[in-house]
């Protein structure tokens, strides 16, 4: 069974870049890795894109990734705190943004 | 054993956005939770830096409490700014003095290129509505009035 993904009418010119780095790919790198996978470019290029979107989310549906749990309880509050020292005095304050 | 926390490099200034690391219930270390936090104050004197982040989350929670200052992506630009990709909320009487290191900050996980913990910033002069909202949620906080002591928030009733 398969699933027909609705095309969307939005577009966007890719240029791939001369070399890998953190940051960017070289089509050839891509080929292959989507050879690999027995994808086409584009579909190498959305999955990839689709994975890091969840990532940066780290929300629900992030295939694994941790999300956070919610608004903090008094419990972790509490241990938050009596891990570290809490007697510091601000030396900046947010309320001279608010011109307090 | 344990390796001894990093100092981050940058500094964090007042109302900069950051992804921070909160244990789970009941455990007494920094758990991979990470969450949006938001620095109230800070204090340069120490190092690693200390910062005073107020606590939150973006997962949807029905219930509305006093001192919660919500962001969404309604806010526009602010909401850009504050490098947020989710609707988030803070709660400004839930909050601690963190020292700003790798236990319990880290940049947002599955972005390699990202070497900060720091998302954002809250820029309170984009949008006078925001910082009309920002405002309120501090004074229901307890945090524009020195006369108050910082206190939790409270659960407003319905």
């Amino acid at each position: 069974m398969s699933t027909r993904v609705k095309r969307s009418q939005e577009r966007l010119v890719f240029y791939y870049k001369a070399r890998d780095t953190a940051t960017t790919v070289k089509r050839s790198s891509v080929q292959r890795a989507a050879k690999a996978l027995g994808m086409d470019e584009t579909g190498f290029l959305h999955l990839a894109a689709a994975a890091l979107v969840r990532g940066f989310r780290g929300g629900a549906g992030s295939a694994g990734k941790p999300e956070d749990s919610g608004r903090l309880t008094d419990a972790q509050l509490l241990a938050i705190r009596s891990m570290e020292p809490q007697d510091v005095e601000p030396t900046r304050a947010f309320l001279a943004l608010l011109g307090k | 054993m344990t390796d001894e926390p990093k100092a981050w490099r940058d500094k964090l200034d007042p109302l900069d956005v950051v992804y921070c690391h909160f244990p789970e219930e009941g455990r007494l270390t920094p758990a991979p939770k990470p969450r949006p936090a938001l620095v109230l104050n800070v204090n340069d004197a120490r190092s690693p830096q200390r910062v005073e982040v107020a606590f939150g989350t973006s997962r949807k929670t029905t219930d509305k409490f006093a001192g919660e200052f919500e962001l969404t992506p309604r806010d526009g630009r602010v909401f850009e700014r504050a490098g947020l990709v989710e609707e988030s909320k803070f709660h400004l009487g839930r909050r601690a003095w963190l020292p700003y290191n790798d236990r319990w900050f880290k940049p947002r996980p599955s972005v390699p290129a990202e070497t900060t913990p720091r998302l954002g910033k809250l820029d309170l002069s984009l949008d006078e509505k925001v910082r009309q909202r920002f405002v309120a949620a501090a004074r229901a906080a307890g945090l524009l009035d020195a006369g108050r002591p910082p206190s939790d928030d409270e659960a407003i009733p319905e």
